[in-house]
């Protein structure tokens, strides 16, 4: 049992007993593609086009300057960078520091372990909003704002300090899944509690560890609130804001054609990184595989 | 390898703040603007800024916010004692939500005796919000006035534009028999039309009054407003999406694609949809018709703009106002008024663009101001059951006594 | 015993303290303010104007942020009966050993990584538009002409297409917390199972549901969290003034803090603050429940 779970050959008689489930997830896949295929086809069209309803037919043709049009009107190219610093950094980060939180709640009694827990989510129910502008308050007093690199670190400890309850959480719900019997095993070896826990339980939550790293990592590429506050200058400025303003004027302009040309500029590095990711979940849930 | 990408990830951190800003010689001017980096309004502005920072010597930090980023950050960075020397936002933001924050303009106006060459009515109205004083210089003004497809009422043999409401039906009926559709909006706009309706009927003070108070039933004016939109309906004169359309829908599609005749939006709609109608779109507008022993007349009407204000708190006041002065006169406030397909803000600037011309007429007759939508958003907690409602009569789901009952009984 | 307790600490504490240092005050903060009357969120403690539950009472009294509670309520059980449901069904069958799984799974989730305004505007420009709408157009083709004459977003049906799409964008998450939970389960068992003789909805039923609690859980919990934020897309389904259709707490608490898009209305941060309080308690119950409701104890394997 070492890679496919199913097990050897698809015979065409188990597919035609699958049937149903194939017809399901094609008729939304299908949908899906119409939807966005029609967000595509639209970025290549003109607005009279898309109001026409002619979007998918191009009648004047492929129009690639909704792509010139929407990169140059800002510094696409900074936010980018920036984006893919603060998302990564800040994953990186998450994991090393909620991961070892969330082991220690589900695995061990004691007193301030449900009133954590219940903080971690209630602090997830507070609006944003709350939370961002009496920080910005203090941040703005200590006279964090003056510098590019102050801003920056600045805003990846907001990024991780914001998603740790959240990440935690997800977190605790993986590691109570796992059986203890591995942690029994090697203490009996007599391996040490910490070290039990970075060699095997981490490897172990490998799956849930990789999923909520993409959701950080989406999450932070569009957050929008905190960086539209906190980055007040166009080189610290995430990409999130940029495409933010980009819509904000394409809409006003009228030019829906180019608003689809950003919308789809921001949205295909996260979509080619998650397909990338994507193909990590399998490996890591083949190799993290529960055979004792 | 995650290390690797670590590293790389670092350096690239790293160099990215080393390319600083570069400090040049002369004062530093912040100016945070309301525009998005790309539309018109800003192309123009930061060519403004430009010329200004290659006259002066100064250097200007523009930033262009974008209308929710102005909404949201510009108070608490404000409050927090962020440095913004000017900034520019909607009349009505800049002095409400924000005078406390505004330098006293009036000796810098009259030291370069700005008021020769502005718009009198709009100085006036600045004026007036900020309480008697001038503290915001206003620039590309806008105006709300029924826009219509000159095509559509020359072929449906409309020989002059309607004054009356019932000039208004006959119109309707000519356009209707012409094969278009006389009247549509959409759901961001629905309130205006509401408002301004009943606006004419008792002035905009029972307009507050009626939302603010509650007082539906007891104001016979509101069952009229509701009786000529049934009306509307009932002769078949409304888009069968009127008011329920989600904004563009209907200004993009049916009224830019020519099925349309009629329209009541802001001066800024030619912009708006020049994608669509392209350059050959005959543009025509009128002032929203009087109706029977109504109040108000053609002369009322809501109109406005962008205003700069300048931070209380600031050391580059004298600096600031050159800067305005250079967006808002002569050579760059016909640039932003061409390019935007706006008003320009300079009297000496006579030529507007062609979209606007019928525009200026109604401008031209404007002597009293109506708030947004005639005071009929006033209320934030109504505004939402209002529309609401006065969606459903547009659209035939309730009657004119059915909408003021539905009304009545909301607000108590 | 003794190791543990400096493991615990070893490994609680940084969380801890950028929680503490992000959250705490911000909240004791909010908690504080609901109990005020402020004009601007960032607005220093001198300028606060006590005035004890009045936001409270106040919000019970309107009727607007009542039919922004219902919406929420509304959203919340409907859409998560939908949703987990959805997500459930796409994880069981991707598990269940078709081809292509990894293609599916990827597609599936494709729109949570897209930004929600361009998700909106999709639906509301292509899906739901009256003229060229997808609805419009494929109803026109099945001659159903009666379901194509339908305004999508009219007062009538604004609020089901709100809804529908939204959980259109949502299946793809739940759908991927589901897969990662069944992958958990141990393949004999489905073996052992089904050479007994179980069907496949027979195996559901008594194997992956059950060791499917927490992960159930887990899935409750965030959608708790996700809708009681729920703002940008009643934003985008109504850009510039609120609408009763879909109005959420969010975006009263939105009205009360920056006041109203087109007008300058009255702010009161504090009120602001009130909705945010009873928001963040709505959540705790709701973990509190699911926590007493599922119990993970049965889940050892």
């Amino acid at each position: 049992m070492k890679k496919n779970r199913s097990g050897g050959s698809h015979s065409w008689k188990k597919d035609l007993r699958l049937l149903p489930g194939y017809l399901i997830l094609t008729l939304w896949v299908v949908f899906t593609f119409v939807l966005i295929g029609w967000v595509f086809a639209a970025s290549f069209a003109t607005t009279r086009e898309i109001f026409k309803g002619e979007a998918l037919s191009f009648p004047s043709g492929l129009h690639f300057e909704n792509y010139v049009k929407a990169w140059t009107s800002q510094n696409v190219s900074v936010f980018f960078a920036n984006s893919l610093a603060y998302a990564s950094i800040s994953s990186i980060l998450l994991i090393l520091i909620c991961a070892p939180a969330a082991y220690v709640l589900s695995r061990f009694k004691f007193f301030l372990n449900h009133p954590i827990q219940s903080g971690f989510v209630a602090a997830m129910g507070v609006p944003m909003v709350m939370i961002i502008l009496p920080l910005f308050g203090i941040v703005t007093q200590m006279q964090l704002l003056k510098q590019d690199v102050t801003v920056r670190l600045l805003m990846i400890v907001l990024y991780v300090g914001i998603n740790v309850p959240y990440t935690t959480i997800f977190l605790l719900a993986f590691f109570s899944n796992l059986s203890s019997t591995y942690e029994e095993a090697a203490a009996i070896d007599g391996c040490p509690p910490m070290r039990i826990f970075w060699k095997i339980m981490l490897p172990l939550a490998q799956p849930g560890i990789v999923t909520v790293s993409i959701f950080n990592f989406i999450n932070i590429w569009n957050e929008y609130f905190m960086s539209l506050i906190f980055a007040n200058n166009d080189r610290v400025k995430p990409v999130a804001v940029g495409l933010y303003s980009m819509i904000d004027s394409m809409k006003y302009t009228g030019d829906w054609a180019g608003m689809f040309a950003a919308v789809i500029i921001v949205f295909l590095p996260t979509f080619i990184i998650y397909l990338f990711l994507s193909e990590k979940i399998i490996a890591g849930i083949t190799a993290g595989g529960i055979k004792g | 390898m995650k290390k690797r990408i670590l590293c790389l990830l670092l350096a690239c951190v790293l160099t990215l703040m080393v390319i600083g800003p570069v400090f040049a010689e002369g004062k530093t001017i912040v100016y945070w603007s309301m525009w998005s980096a790309s539309e018109p309004q800003a192309i123009a502005i930061a060519e403004a800024v430009k010329a200004y920072e290659a006259a002066s010597g100064n250097t200007v930090d523009l930033q262009f916010k974008g209308r929710t980023g102005m909404r949201e950050g510009l108070q608490p960075a404000l409050d927090a004692g962020t440095v913004i020397d000017l900034f520019d936002e909607d009349i009505d933001r800049v002095n409400v939500a924000w005078g406390n924050y505004l330098l006293d303009l009036e000796d810098l106006a009259k030291a370069t005796d700005y008021e020769a060459t502005a718009i009198s009515g709009l100085i006036a109205a600045a004026r007036e919000v900020a309480g008697g004083t001038l503290k915001s210089i206003p620039y590309q003004p806008f105006v709300y006035t029924m826009f219509y497809n000159q095509e559509i009422f020359a072929e449906a043999g409309i020989e002059s534009v309607p004054t009356t409401w019932e000039e208004f039906l006959a119109a309707c009926e000519k356009i209707k028999a012409a094969g278009y559709i006389p009247f549509t909006t959409d759901d961001a706009y629905v309130m205006t039309n509401f408002g301004y309706h009943l606006a004419r009927y008792g002035g905009q003070d029972l307009v507050i009054d009626v939302v603010t108070n509650g007082n539906w039933a007891e104001t016979p004016e509101v069952l009229k407003v509701a009786q000529d939109y049934e009306d509307l309906y009932n002769k078949g004169y409304l888009s069968s999406t009127f008011g329920t359309a989600a904004w563009p829908t209907n200004q993009n599609g049916e009224f830019a694609l020519g099925d349309v005749a009629m329209y009541l939006n802001g001066s800024w709609l030619p912009n708006e949809v020049r994608g669509i109608t392209g350059p050959d779109f005959q543009w025509g507008a009128f002032a929203y018709p009087t109706v029977p022993g109504g109040t108000d007349g053609l002369d009322a009407g809501n109109f406005g703009g962008q205003v700069y204000g300048i931070n209380k708190n600031t050391e580059v006041a004298e600096e600031a106002f050159e800067i305005i002065r250079t967006v808002t006169k002569g050579e760059y406030d016909l640039k932003l008024s061409v390019e935007s397909v706006g008003i320009p803000a300079d009297t000496t600037n006579t030529e507007w663009p062609a979209a606007l011309a019928a525009v200026k007429e109604v401008m031209a007759n404007l002597a009293v101001r109506y708030e947004w939508s005639a005071g009929s958003e006033n209320n934030p907690n109504m505004t939402p059951i209002i529309k609401e409602n006065f969606q459903k009569l547009c659209t035939g789901n309730l009657t004119a006594q059915g909408f003021v009952d539905a009304m009545e009984a909301a607000s108590n | 015993m003794k190791r543990n307790k400096t493991m615990i600490i070893v490994f609680l504490t940084p969380a801890l303290v950028l929680f503490c240092a992000i959250f705490v005050y911000p909240i004791l903060r909010t908690i504080v303010m609901s109990l005020f009357k402020v004009e601007n969120i960032t607005s220093g403690i001198a300028q606060w104007q006590y005035v004890g539950f009045q936001n409270y009472k106040s919000l019970a009294t309107t009727s607007l942020f009542k039919t922004s509670l219902l919406n929420l309520l509304r959203i919340w059980a409907i859409g998560g009966m939908v949703v987990m449901s959805l997500g459930l069904l796409f994880a069981v069958i991707l598990n269940s050993g078709i081809r292509f799984k990894n293609f599916f799974r990827a597609v599936i989730y494709m729109p949570n990584i897209i930004s929600a305004v361009a998700l909106a505007t999709m639906w509301i420009q292509f899906v739901y538009n009256p003229r060229f709408g997808l609805l419009t157009s494929t109803f026109k083709l099945l001659g159903m002409d009666s379901l194509a004459a339908i305004n999508w977003t009219d007062t009538t049906h604004k609020f089901w297409a709100l809804l529908f799409a939204y959980c259109f964008g949502m299946v793809g998450y739940h759908m991927l917390i589901f897969s990662s939970g069944i992958e958990k389960i141990p393949q004999e068992l489905f073996e052992a199972s089904t050479i007994d003789g179980a069907s496949k909805v027979q195996q559901f039923r008594l194997i992956t549901f059950p060791l499917l609690r927490s992960v159930l859980k887990t899935n409750i919990t965030m959608w708790s969290i996700t809708s009681v934020a729920f703002f940008v897309w009643s934003q985008l389904f109504s850009m510039v003034t609120a609408d009763t259709q879909t109005i959420t707490p969010m975006v009263y608490m939105y009205l009360q803090v920056f006041g109203a898009g087109n007008v300058i209305s009255e702010r009161n941060a504090g009120l602001g603050a009130a909705v945010g309080v009873f928001l963040g308690l709505c959540v705790v119950i709701v973990f509190v429940l699911t926590n007493r409701l599922i119990k993970n104890e049965d889940l050892e394997f």
